[in-house]
């Protein structure tokens, strides 16, 4: 599956304006880890960021969703992951 | 009571033995080996700050501490004075206002064990609230150690439907001064008295009123003093919703007892149905 590349960049700008990030969405390393390390997310963040893709996407990631590590391991996957899931265009 | 009808997440985070959230509030403990309280203390607060300083939609309404030997002297000074100063350095240094940002707290001795802060910061509009007969706590001059203690005598916290007192470790202090020291029962009332102008402070109905729940703990330095103290709280909180009762040793080795508590009103939602 090739990830349309506008989703990403739209994904990074919900990520830096719902989390409040000081770092600009172009320059967020598709590959780096989103937790800790990395972008340095907690798990507070991503509990936060969980709840507005759901609203914006309309599909939940639980915290016990046994994907849930590889997920949250990069933007890349992130976005890897609302496009196969998302309900809402 | 905090969370009755409302979801907890339950988070893991590095340096927390637990983390929640709800949509009102965070709530965290940290545990970490007391020996050295000053630097536990220090670590503890760097922990905190750091934290809160990342989500900045939750601020500090009360913080918990237990840690033992607290009234002994370490290295030519109280642990509890050890305590205040390092609390005080980082709060100060992470840019607490002492006048507006300080949480409600306590610190009790306990028996044996780590040093266990709980706290608990909230999403609502926070108010520090003070005790006009009681100097406040982060003015107190230095004969009670070389940096005041920060923290404030009550939080108000105002959600959308509900308003949460926090009281902080109340005892019989007037001004910064103890009031008939190693006298459990004239201590009572003066407590009793610190606690009700605290309450009027904060514009809530008085103790017994039942306007709004409400949540005690009553800590006693001496276990054979509690048929007295339960005696007279019973007199006076006509109706009690929660009352624990422990044994603890307090902030200052001339106080016999010390009561903390959370009260809570529920109020029409500030949302109208129009505008959902």
């Amino acid at each position: 599956m090739t990830l349309n590349p506008s989703l990403r960049m739209e994904i990074a700008t919900l990520l830096v304006s719902s989390l409040n990030l000081e770092v600009a969405p172009s320059d967020i390393d598709p590959l780096a880890p989103l937790y800790q390390e990395g972008l340095g997310l907690d798990s507070i963040d991503l509990l936060e960021l969980s709840v507005v893709i759901s609203k914006r996407y309309g599909f939940q990631i639980k915290s016990d969703d046994p994907d849930i590590t590889r997920i949250f391991s990069s933007l890349h996957s992130l976005a890897e992951t609302v496009e196969s899931r998302r309900t809402i265009a | 009571m905090l969370c009755t009808q409302k979801q907890v997440t339950f988070l893991k985070e590095p340096g927390l033995k637990t983390l929640a959230l709800t949509d009102d509030y965070l709530f965290g403990s940290i545990e970490l080996p007391s020996c050295d309280i000053g630097q536990a203390t220090r670590s503890a607060y760097r922990t905190l700050t750091a934290l809160l300083r990342k989500h900045p939609r939750y601020r500090l309404v009360r913080i918990w501490h237990y840690f033992p030997g607290i009234n002994l002297v370490e290295d030519q000074l109280e642990r509890y004075q050890q305590f205040s100063k390092a609390r005080y350095e980082v709060l100060s240094a992470s840019g607490y206002a002492m006048a507006s940002d300080l949480p409600a707290a306590s610190a009790v001795g306990s028996d044996h064990g780590p040093l266990t802060l709980h706290f608990l910061a909230g999403s609502g509009i926070i108010e520090a609230i003070e005790n006009p007969r009681q100097t406040s706590a982060y003015l107190y001059p230095e004969i009670y150690g070389p940096r005041s203690p920060a923290f404030t005598r009550a939080v108000h916290h105002q959600g959308n439907n509900y308003r949460h007192l926090f009281i902080s470790g109340t005892a019989s202090i007037i001004g910064h001064e103890t009031v008939a020291p190693f006298n459990p029962e004239k201590q009572m009332v003066e407590t009793l008295i610190n606690l009700e102008t605290l309450i009027a402070s904060a514009k809530f109905p008085p103790i017994g009123s039942k306007a709004f729940s409400a949540s005690w703990c009553v800590y006693l330095r001496n276990p054979e003093d509690f048929p007295l103290i339960r005696d007279m709280i019973e007199k006076e909180f006509h109706h009690p919703d929660s009352i624990v009762y422990l044994r603890g040793d307090l902030c200052r080795s001339d106080l016999a007892v010390e009561i903390e508590g959370f009260l809570s009103m529920q109020e029409p939602s500030n949302i109208h149905p129009k505008d959902l």
